[in-house]
C-alpha cells in the first residue's frame, strides 16, 4: 500500500506564548498548495505564524507539519522550505551573486549547479544585471527581490514570505507579485503576510485573517465572507417595483433590512444567507413580472470589508 | 529536481559553513575592535625596535623574559581574551543584532552541526589574527639585537622552543577563551556581564587556592610558557600542571562548554524584535 504524500501546510492546536505575552493562540489550520494571503494588522500574530512554521521559534503547544516534515527535521525541511523574512538585512559586503552562492553551497550544491541555481533565481526576480554589486548599494525593491531569490534558489516547493511588499514602489510591487504567482502557478505553495490588505486581496488564492493571536477566518476570500453569518451581506437591486421586492423580502427570516433608496428604483437588502435571498428574488421576480435592471453587491467582497466585519473598522484600518 | 539540492555529508557542509563564518569575522565591520587590539602589541614593538631602546643589553636575554611576561599579560589575558569575545560573542549576539543570523537556521542542516560550523570558523578567524600577531611580535622583539643575534637564538638557540610554547598556549587560549564566549553568546542577552565575571575570575587565577586555580584557563596556559615568571602577583602558587593534562583541561573544558552550546542551540528562537 503506497500513501499519498501529505500536499498541506498543517497547524494542529499551535500556541505560542512569549513569557506571559500570547503570540498565536490555539491555531489549527490545513493549508492547501496555491497562494495564500497571511493577513492583520501589526501584532496580530502573522510572523509570529511564519517563524513557527519556519522553524525559527518552537511553539509552547501543538505541532506543525509543512508536506508531513516537522520543522525538527532541517535536512529534510528546508530543502523544501524557502523563508524571507521581513527583516532587510545582508552581510557586510555581500553581493547579490555571493549571497545566493553562499546559500547554495550549504545546500550542498556543486560549482556548476550553484551557479546556474543562482543565475536562474537571478533572472526570476530580474536581478541579472545587478548581481555584483554590493546588497547594500541595492534600492529596497531590489533587496526585497534579491531575498526572493534567496529563498527560491534551491528550488523549494514552499515560500514563506513575511512582508515581501513592505516598502515597495508600484513597478517593484507588480514585479514582486508576479514572481510570487509564478511560482504558486506550479502547484507549489505561496504564504505572503502582509498588513495591507488589499494587497493580499489581489493576490490570493486563499486567506488567513488573523487578529489578537488568533484565526478569525480562512479559506477562499468569497467563502470567507459567506461564513459570516453574523453580519449581512448587503444588495442593491434596480428594479422597476422595489416596493414589491421589499415586501417580499421582510418574509424572509434571513433578511435584516430591506430599504429603498433615495435613487429611484433602488432598493438595498441586508440578509445572513445571500444564496437563500437569490433564489426568492428569482421567484418574486418571476411571480410579479418585475424587471430587473442590477443586481449587485452593495459592500464588494475584498478582504478590507470581511476584515472589518469580523474584527471592526479599527483592526481592518490598521 | 525540486526540493534543493543533492544529499551531501555533514562535513562539507560544516566546513563551507565555517570557511563563510570566519571570512565574515575577519572582513566585517565587527572585526575592527580585533585589528585594534592587534595593532597595539605590534605598534609598541614597532616602536620599540625603531628606537633600540635595549639593543646593546646583553644579547637576547633580557627580550626572553619580556616575551614571557609580554605573552602572558598582554597578548593572552589582553589581545586574545577580548578578541576572542569580540569574535565569538559576534558568531551568534552579532547575527542576531544584524539581524542576519536566520539565514543559518533555515539552512538543511541540524542546528547543532551550524553552531560546530559557526565555531569552527570563529577559530579558524582567531587563529589567523592571533598566531601571525604572535610570531610578528616575536619577531619585532628580538629586532633590535641584529639579525645575526636574531638567526642563533632561532636556530640554534632557544627560539624553537619558546616559539612553540607560545604558539601552543595561544592556539589552547583562543579554543577555550572562545568556547567561552561562543557559549555566552548563544545563553545571554546581555554577554557584557558573564564577560566582565569571567575577566575578574581569570584575573584572580594567582590568588585562588590550587583547586580553584585549577578551573582557570590562565592556570593552565602557564604549563605552555617556556620562560619561567618571575614571582609577584603574577605568581602562581600551585605547581603547573603537565602539558598534556594542561592540554586535556582545556580541550575537555571546551568541549563540555561546546555540548552546552549545542544543547542550547536547538532550542535556540530568533525573535529580532526582542533582541
Amino acid at each position: 500500500m503506497t500513501s499519498t504524500p501529505d500536499t498541506t501546510i498543517s497547524f494542529d492546536d499551535v500556541s505560542k506564548f512569549y513569557g506571559e505575552v500570547l503570540g498565536i493562540n490555539h491555531v489549527t489550520l490545513r493549508i492547501p498548495p496555491g497562494l495564500t494571503g497571511l493577513v492583520g494588522p501589526n501584532g496580530s500574530g502573522k510572523s509570529t505564524l511564519l517563524n513557527l512554521l519556519a522553524g525559527l521559534i518552537q511553539p509552547t503547544a501543538g505541532e506543525i507539519h509543512v508536506l508531513g516534515l516537522p520543522p525538527s527535521r532541517p535536512n529534510e525541511f528546508f530543502r523544501q522550505v524557502g523563508y524571507c523574512t521581513q527583516y532587510d538585512s545582508f552581510s557586510d559586503g555581500a553581493t547579490g551573486w555571493s549571497f545566493l552562492l553562499d546559500t547554495l553551497s550549504l545546500h550542498g550544491l556543486g560549482r556548476r549547479e550553484r551557479e546556474d541555481r543562482a543565475w536562474a533565481s537571478l533572472d526570476q526576480v530580474g536581478l541579472r544585471e545587478a548581481a555584483k554589486r554590493k546588497i547594500a548599494g541595492y534600492s529596497k525593491g531590489m533587496r526585497q527581490r534579491i531575498k526572493l531569490a534567496q529563498a527560491i534558489c534551491h528550488d523549494p516547493q514552499v515560500l514563506v514570505l513575511d512582508e515581501p511588499l513592505n516598502g515597495l514602489d508600484p513597478i517593484a510591487r507588480t514585479e514582486m507579485i508576479d514572481s510570487m504567482k509564478e511560482f504558486a502557478s506550479k502547484g507549489r505553495h505561496v504564504l505572503v503576510s502582509s498588513h495591507i490588505l488589499h494587497e493580499v486581496d489581489l493576490i490570493s488564492d486563499q486567506v488567513i485573517l488573523m487578529h489578537g493571536g488568533s484565526v478569525v477566518a480562512e479559506g477562499e476570500i468569497r467563502s470567507v465572507r459567506g461564513e459570516i453569518t453574523s453580519h449581512p451581506v448587503q444588495v442593491l437591486i434596480r428594479s422597476d417595483n422595489p416596493h414589491t421586492i421589499a415586501a417580499e423580502a421582510f418574509r424572509l427570516d434571513h433578511v435584516v433590512e430591506a430599504r429603498i433608496l433615495e435613487e429611484e428604483g433602488t432598493l438595498l437588502v441586508r440578509t445572513r444567507d445571500a444564496d437563500a435571498f437569490f433564489d426568492s428574488l428569482q421567484t418574486v421576480v418571476l411571480e410579479n413580472n418585475i424587471e430587473i435592471e442590477t443586481v449587485t453587491p452593495a459592500d464588494d467582497e475584498t478582504v478590507d470589508a470581511v476584515y472589518e466585519y469580523l474584527i471592526g473598522p479599527e483592526g481592518a484600518g490598521s | 529536481m525540486s526540493g534543493g539540492g543533492a544529499r551531501v555529508g555533514l562535513l562539507p557542509q560544516l566546513l563551507t559553513l565555517a570557511r563563510q563564518d570566519s571570512l565574515r569575522a575577519l572582513w566585517s565591520r565587527r572585526a575592527i575592535p580585533v585589528y585594534l587590539l592587534a595593532a597595539m602589541p605590534l605598534s609598541v614593538l614597532a616602536l620599540r625596535a625603531v628606537f633600540r631602546p635595549w639593543a646593546n643589553e646583553g644579547g637576547t636575554g633580557a627580550p626572553v623574559s619580556m616575551i614571557g611576561l609580554g605573552v602572558h599579560l598582554f597578548m593572552l589575558r589582553f589581545v586574545v581574551f577580548f578578541g576572542c569575545a569580540t569574535i565569538f560573542i559576534n558568531l551568534v549576539r552579532g547575527e542576531m543584532l544584524d539581524r542576519t543570523l536566520h539565514y543559518r537556521l533555515v539552512l538543511p542542516m541540524r542546528r547543532e552541526a551550524v553552531f560546530a560550523g559557526k565555531y569552527l570558523g570563529g577559530l579558524a578567524a582567531a587563529l589567523s589574527v592571533f598566531l601571525p600577531l604572535a610570531l610578528g611580535c616575536y619577531f619585532l622583539l628580538h629586532l633590535p639585537h641584529g639579525f645575526d643575534a636574531m638567526s642563533s637564538h632561532f636556530f640554534s638557540g632557544q627560539g624553537p622552543r619558546e616559539l612553540l610554547g607560545y604558539t601552543t598556549a595561544i592556539l589552547l587560549a583562543t579554543t577555550a577563551y572562545g568556547a567561552f564566549f561562543f557559549t555566552i553568546g548563544l545563553f545571554s542577552r546581555s554577554p557584557l556581564v558573564p564577560v566582565g565575571l569571567f575577566l575578574a575570575w581569570e584575573a584572580a587565577t594567582p590568588f585562588l587556592p590550587p583547586i580553584l586555580k585549577a578551573m582557570t584557563v590562565w592556570y593552565h596556559l602557564m604549563s605552555f610558557n617556556p620562560v619561567p615568571l618571575e614571582n609577584g602577583v603574577l605568581a602562581v602558587m600551585a605547581d603547573p600542571t603537565p602539558t598534556w593534562l594542561a592540554t586535556v583541561g582545556l580541550v575537555g573544558g571546551s568541549a563540555l562548554l561546546l555540548s552546552a552550546a549545542a544543547w542550547r542551540s536547538r532550542t535556540l528562537e530568533i525573535n529580532y524584535t526582542l533582541d
